[in-house]
C-alpha cells in the first residue's frame, strides 16, 4: 500500500447546525479532506484553531456573538504571529453581502456561496490549501463598487512597473498564473516573480488581498 | 364607426352627470319656488315662513361643504367625466372644502343649463320633424318663432335642435372637465399626505421584502446544501449513506415547511397592506411608544420613557419612523441587553432625536447579532426615506457613573436623528 499524503484539515464555522452538517458530509466524503472540528460561533474559532490545527477554515459571516469578519481577523493575526496558520474561506448565503468584502479585507483568501455545488466547495478548499485564492472577479467587483476610498490614487504611490500593473489587472480579472503567462507571452515562472513583486509592493499577503486593493484603490475600476 | 360610438358613449356619460346636476338644481328650484308661493299667500304668517326658510337654507346649503359629498363628486367625476382626480387621503383643508363647494355649484349650474336645453330643444325638434303642413295651427304655440318655417326646412332645423341637445351635454361635460381638477384636485396638504402614505408603504414593503429575502433565502440555502450532502452520501455509500440521506431529507422537510410558513406570513402582511383603506389603518406614531413601553413593563422589565408633549404635530412619516426606531431599538434592548432601558425622545431644533440606552447583558458581549443587525438595517433604510441617520454602539463610560453596575458592564446606545425639514422622498430610490 502506498502511503497517502495527510488529508487537508478543515474547520467549519457556522451558527446553523444544518449548514455545518451539510458541509461536513460533503467534505468528509473526500479522501484527501477531513473535517477536524465544527464550531457555532466566531468566538470559538481561536480555540478550535489552536486545538485542531486546521489547514482551511470555512467561515460563516453572520454569527450571533463574534462575526466572521472579526473571527477571520483573529485567525490571520494569529497566523502572522505564529508564522503559519490556516487559510480562511468566507462562506456566505448572499452574493451581494457587504460583509464578504469586509471579510476579504480582514484577510480571507476567498469566498464561497453556500449554494455552490459540492464540487465547487471541494475545489475551493483544495485551491486555498495549496496557497492560491478563490476569487469570483465579477462578484468581487460588484462588492467593491462604492467601496473605493475617496483618496484613491490608483496605486500611483506603489511604484508598480508597467508589466506588474498588467499582471495585477489580469489577476483582478480572475486569471491564473498560467493564463496570465499565456496572455502576456511570458513564462509561468516570470509571472510568479511579477506576482510576488506586486504582493510585496502592495504590502499584502496574498493574491486576494492584492485584487481587493486593486479595486478599492481605483487601480482597476470597480464600476462597469 | 368606432369614433362615433365613442363620441356617443362619452356624450351619454356626460349627459348623465349633467342631468344629475340638473336634478339637484331642480330640487333647489322647487324649494325656492315653494317658498316664493308661500310668501305670496297672505293667509300664512310671514314669521313662520321665514323660520322655515332659515331651516331649509341650513339643510340645503350643507351638501356643498360636506366632505362626503366632495368624495362622492370626485368618484362621480372619475366615473362619468374620465378626469383622473385623486381620491382624498387624510385630512381635508378648509380651502379644499370651499373649492369643493364651488364645484358643487358649478355642477348644478351647468347641469341646469344643459337640462334647460334638453327641455326646450327636444320637444321643439321632434315636433318640427314630425309636423306636416296640415297641423301647423295646433302646434303654433309650442313652436313659437319656428311655427312659420316651411316644411322641408323644419325637418332640417328639427334635426339640428336634437343635435344641439347632444352638443350641449358634450360641451357642458367639457366645461366641467376643465373645472374638475382645479376645484376637486388635492390641496397641497392632501398631496403631502398622499406622498407620505406612499413613502410609508414603500418603506414597509422594503422591510417585508428584505425579511422575505433573508428567511426564504436562508431556508433555500440549507435545503440546497442538505440535498447536495444527501446525494453525495448516497453516491459514496449507497447502503451506509441512507441514514445520512434520511436525516438530510428530514431537515429539508422541516426547513421547507418553516419557510413556507414564513412566506405565508409575509405575503399575508403584504396583502393586508394592499387592501388597507388609509382611514382605517391608524399610523403608528410616537404616541404609540407609550404603549410599547407599557407592554415591556408588564413583562417585568425596567423601561423608562421620556416623551415630551412638544412632539405633537410632527409630520406623519417622521413620527412613523421614530416609532419604528423605538420599536426596533426597544426589542433589541429587551432581547440582548439588560435593564434599565431608557428611551428619550427630544426635539433639538428642526429634528427629532431618539436615544435608547440599555445596560449590556453580561452573557451577550456583542449585542450587534444577526437579528439586531437585520433590524437596524431595516431601520436605516426607513430612515433614509426621511433623511435621517442612525448610530448604535457601546457608549463611552460616564464619569458620573463610575463604580456602579452600569459602568462595570458598559452601556449600549442607539441614537436616531430625523430631520423635520428635509423633503422626504429624495433618497427613496437610493
Amino acid at each position: 500500500m502506498t502511503e497517502l499524503p495527510a488529508p487537508t484539515r478543515v474547520l467549519i464555522v457556522d451558527d446553523e447546525a444544518l449548514v455545518r452538517t451539510g458541509l461536513r458530509i460533503i467534505v468528509d466524503g473526500e479522501d484527501d479532506l477531513t473535517v477536524v472540528a465544527e464550531v457555532g460561533d466566531g468566538a470559538d474559532v481561536p480555540d478550535a484553531v489552536a486545538r485542531h490545527a486546521p489547514d482551511v477554515v470555512l467561515m460563516d459571516v453572520r454569527m450571533p456573538r463574534v462575526n466572521g469578519i472579526d473571527a477571520t481577523r483573529a485567525v490571520v493575526e494569529r497566523s502572522e504571529r505564529a508564522g503559519s496558520g490556516p487559510r480562511v474561506i468566507v462562506v456566505t448565503t448572499f452574493e451581494n453581502d457587504d460583509y464578504v468584502f469586509d471579510a476579504l479585507l480582514a484577510g480571507a483568501s476567498g469566498f464561497l456561496l453556500k449554494r455552490a455545488r459540492p464540487e465547487e466547495v471541494l475545489d475551493a478548499i483544495r485551491v486555498v490549501a495549496r496557497g492560491e485564492s478563490v476569487l469570483f472577479p465579477r462578484a468581487l467587483r460588484r462588492l467593491a463598487r462604492g467601496r473605493q476610498s475617496p483618496t484613491a490614487d490608483g496605486l500611483s504611490g506603489a511604484g508598480l512597473t508597467d508589466r506588474e500593473g498588467e499582471v495585477l489587472r489580469l489577476m483582478a480579472a480572475g486569471r491564473s498564473n498560467a493564463e496570465i503567462a499565456g496572455e502576456l507571452y511570458l513564462g509561468v515562472e516570470t509571472v510568479k516573480t511579477h506576482v510576488g513583486n506586486v504582493l510585496a509592493k502592495l504590502g499584502v499577503r496574498d493574491r486576494t488581498q492584492a485584487v481587493v486593493v486593486a479595486f478599492t484603490s481605483g487601480f482597476v475600476p470597480a464600476a462597469d | 364607426m368606432g369614433h362615433v360610438r365613442l363620441l356617443a358613449e362619452t356624450t351619454a356619460r356626460r349627459a348623465v352627470f349633467c342631468v344629475i346636476g340638473g336634478l339637484m338644481f331642480g330640487a333647489y328650484a322647487v324649494l325656492v319656488t315653494g317658498f316664493m308661493q308661500m310668501l305670496g299667500d297672505p293667509s300664512l304668517p310671514p314669521v313662520i315662513i321665514w323660520i322655515l326658510v332659515a331651516v331649509a337654507a341650513v339643510i340645503a346649503l350643507s351638501p356643498p361643504v360636506l366632505l362626503g359629498v366632495r368624495t362622492l363628486e370626485i368618484q362621480a367625476v372619475r366615473a362619468f367625466l374620465d378626469v383622473d382626480v385623486p381620491l382624498p387621503v387624510g385630512p381635508v383643508s378648509n380651502e379644499a372644502r370651499w373649492r369643493g363647494a364651488l364645484w358643487y355649484t358649478a355642477h348644478l349650474l351647468v347641469g341646469a343649463a344643459a337640462t334647460m336645453v334638453l327641455l326646450s330643444a327636444v320637444p321643439v325638434g321632434i315636433v318640427l320633424i314630425l309636423r306636416t303642413s296640415a297641423d301647423g295651427l295646433v302646434m303654433g304655440q309650442l313652436l313659437g318663432i319656428f311655427a312659420d318655417v316651411p316644411w322641408p326646412f323644419a325637418i332640417v332645423i328639427g334635426v339640428l335642435m336634437l343635435a344641439a341637445t347632444g352638443a350641449a351635454y358634450y360641451l357642458g361635460g367639457a366645461v366641467l372637465r376643465i373645472l374638475a381638477p382645479r376645484l376637486l384636485g388635492p390641496s397641497a396638504a392632501e398631496r403631502i399626505a398622499t406622498l407620505e402614505l406612499e413613502a410609508r408603504t414603500l418603506a414597509e414593503r422594503n422591510r417585508l421584502a428584505r425579511d422575505l429575502h433573508d428567511s426564504v433565502g436562508h431556508a433555500l440555502t440549507i435545503t440546497t446544501l442538505q440535498a447536495a450532502a444527501a446525494a453525495r452520501a448516497l453516491d459514496r455509500d449507497p447502503v451506509g449513506g441512507t441514514e445520512v440521506a434520511r436525516t438530510a431529507l428530514a431537515a429539508i422537510e422541516e426547513t421547507g415547511r418553516a419557510a413556507v410558513a414564513d412566506l405565508d406570513r409575509v405575503l399575508g402582511l403584504l396583502r393586508t397592506d394592499a387592501d388597507d383603506v388609509p382611514d382605517r389603518a391608524p399610523v403608528p406614531t410616537l404616541a404609540g411608544a407609550a404603549e410599547l413601553v407599557e407592554r415591556a413593563r408588564l413583562t417585568g422589565r425596567d423601561v423608562h420613557l421620556e416623551l415630551p408633549q412638544a412632539l405633537d404635530g410632527i409630520p406623519l412619516v417622521v413620527g412613523r419612523e421614530a416609532y419604528a426606531v423605538i420599536r426596533e431599538g426597544l426589542t433589541n434592548a429587551l432581547r440582548h441587553g439588560a435593564d434599565p432601558v431608557t428611551i428619550a425622545v427630544t426635539r433639538p431644533g428642526e429634528a427629532v432625536r431618539v436615544e435608547i440606552t440599555n445596560r449590556v447583558a453580561s452573557t451577550a458581549p456583542d449585542p450587534g447579532d444577526r437579528a439586531g443587525g437585520r433590524g437596524l438595517a431595516g431601520l436605516r433604510e426607513g430612515l433614509t426615506l426621511v433623511g435621517g441617520t442612525l448610530r448604535a454602539g457601546p457608549a463611552p463610560p460616564r464619569p458620573d457613573r463610575t463604580g456602579d453596575e452600569v459602568a462595570a458592564h458598559g452601556t449600549w446606545r442607539l441614537i436616531a436623528a430625523l430631520p423635520l425639514t428635509d423633503p422626504p422622498l429624495e433618497h427613496a430610490d437610493d
